[in-house]
């Protein structure tokens, strides 16, 4: 018969023994765990604004006051690229406004009186071609600004660019500190336990099966942190980024694959920690057999 | 049979076990005396394989000790100490079946098994106690039900009366020696005291002397 099942229950019992500690290692592997996932999500919602954002073709540019709306157009429906171009005046802008300021009348009233400069929309026949229109626009004569989707995307990317630099480097501490909290975890509960290993040893136990009891406990503890954070990271998938998704559909693609892949991931990088941490716990004990 | 041949063991520079060779036949009760730092406590650390680093060969049953892992040899070769080494928050009867749980025994087996060494220390009617509900005699025959359990071939006992008073360090001898000719079990005793060992004088006593062995 296998013996493993009593030192799993013997596992059990020392966990149960080692409470406080096994809270706060848990939780310590939940917190970093949850940031993990988090970490993922959001850079899985910015990847797919920026998709989003850089497949939008049309630039918009506001004309200077000074310059003649009709020449600073004729110029652009010149570049190659530009499939169409729509000039709007400061009549037609406030009329496409007029619903933002619905129940705050007096609001509009006061815009009506500003000087509003002319603006042209460009569309551009391939998404490709954007970046180069919008760079040689900006240089011609009597163009004042242009905004376009693109330049979004790029501040998007630079954002997530540092989120990904620094939360990677953030992750990688909480991942050591849980690392470090569940060996000392483990390593007080060996030193506590000592008698018990040191005589089931003495008896005829097997070194691989005692040290197995404490990767054991390492795992549970790791188990469950990952758990919760799996939890965590649910909760914020169904009530930020599915509420997200409803309203921009366009925007968000909905996968479930990714969070599954997510949670997948935390359980699996939360039992190596455990493990290796419980194994490192071990180390001296196992030498001194 | 154990044959001890041409151990030597050191502590960094310090020579504790000079060239040992020893036979001791199976079923033969040996004390093993010594003054404190002669060597003694760590030849038998060699035979329970506490200590794995030395020179020469120990041999049981025709077993070469270094040819096998450590527990194959600890299932035939058990160990009393001194300090017992029960387990607190196990009552006498689990902490007998725990010789038996790293087996893998089944539960029925162990608990029976346990009962009936438990009965053969006199103990039976104390079986759910916990070791600070038991007298220090009473917890060295909790050690030596839990030693016998797997029906060793070799049972060491490292000063097993050393923390005894006389009376009942008799009872505890009186108890190893009944077990001796009743199971044939080879017994290494390890003690200081020559009280003891003249007190038992037809067996043999190997005297250890600054890491040398004599008869």
């Amino acid at each position: 018969m296998n013996p493993m099942k009593y030192y799993i229950r013997d596992a059990f019992q020392g966990l149960k023994r080692n409470g406080k500690a096994f809270v706060a290692t848990v939780l310590l592997i939940a917190i970093s765990l949850s940031l993990m996932g988090s970490f993922f999500l959001i850079r899985h919602s910015a990847t797919n604004v920026i998709s989003f954002l850089e497949t939008q073709v049309k630039i918009k540019v506001f004309v200077s006051e000074d310059a003649n709306v009709k020449d600073v157009n004729r110029a652009i429906s010149s570049l190659d690229g530009v499939a169409s171009t729509d000039i709007e005046s400061k009549e037609e802008m406030l009329d496409r406004m007029k619903g933002f300021f619905k129940g705050k009348e007096y609001l509009f009233e006061a815009f009506q009186d500003a000087s509003f400069p002319y603006t042209i929309l460009i569309e551009a026949n391939d998404e490709k071609k954007v970046d180069s229109i919008a760079s040689t626009v900006k240089n011609l004569e009597g163009v004042q600004d242009i905004v376009y989707p693109q330049t979004f995307a790029k501040e998007i990317l630079k954002w997530t660019e540092i989120i990904k630099q620094y939360g990677t480097l953030l992750l990688l501490i909480f991942l050591l500190l849980s690392f470090l909290t569940t060996q000392l975890a483990l390593s007080l509960s060996v030193h506590q336990r000592q008698k018990e290993f040191r005589l089931k040893l003495i008896l005829g136990g097997k070194a691989s099966h005692v040290r197995t009891q404490i990767l054991f406990e390492g795992w549970i503890m790791a188990f469950i942190g990952s758990v919760i954070a799996s939890i965590v990271v649910t909760i914020l998938d169904r009530f930020a980024l599915q509420k997200l998704m409803d309203k921009f559909p366009f925007i968000f693609q909905d996968s479930p694959s990714y969070l599954n892949t997510i949670l997948l991931l935390l359980v699996g990088i939360g039992s190596i920690v455990g493990i290796l941490a419980s194994w490192l716990a071990t180390r001296g004990m196992m030498k001194r057999g | 049979m154990i044959e001890l041949k041409q151990i030597e063991k050191k502590y960094k520079d310090e020579v504790v076990l000079h060239g040992v060779n020893a036979t001791i036949i199976k079923g033969e009760m040996v004390f093993l005396r010594g003054a404190s730092g002669s060597g003694k406590t760590t030849l038998l650390k060699l035979l329970n394989r506490e200590i794995e680093d030395y020179k020469g060969e120990i041999i049981l049953d025709g077993k070469v000790y270094r040819n096998y892992p450590k527990h194959v040899i600890r299932r035939e070769v058990s160990t009393i100490f001194q300090s017992f080494e029960l387990l607190e928050r196990k009552t006498a009867i689990e902490n007998v079946m725990l010789a038996g749980e790293v087996l893998g025994k089944s539960k029925k087996e162990l608990k029976e098994l346990s009962l009936q060494r438990l009965e053969q220390v006199g103990l039976l009617d104390k079986q759910h106690r916990f070791p600070h509900e038991l007298s220090g005699g009473e917890q060295q025959r909790v050690a030596i039900a839990r030693a016998l359990l797997n029906q060793p071939k070799v049972l060491l006992a490292d000063e097993p009366t050393g923390n005894l008073d006389p009376e009942t360090a008799e009872r505890i001898m009186n108890l190893l020696y009944a077990i001796n000719q009743e199971q044939g079990i080879t017994m290494v005793i390890v003690t200081h005291s020559n009280e003891l060992t003249a007190q038992y004088n037809t067996h043999r006593t190997l005297i250890m002397n600054k890491g040398v062995l004599s008869s």
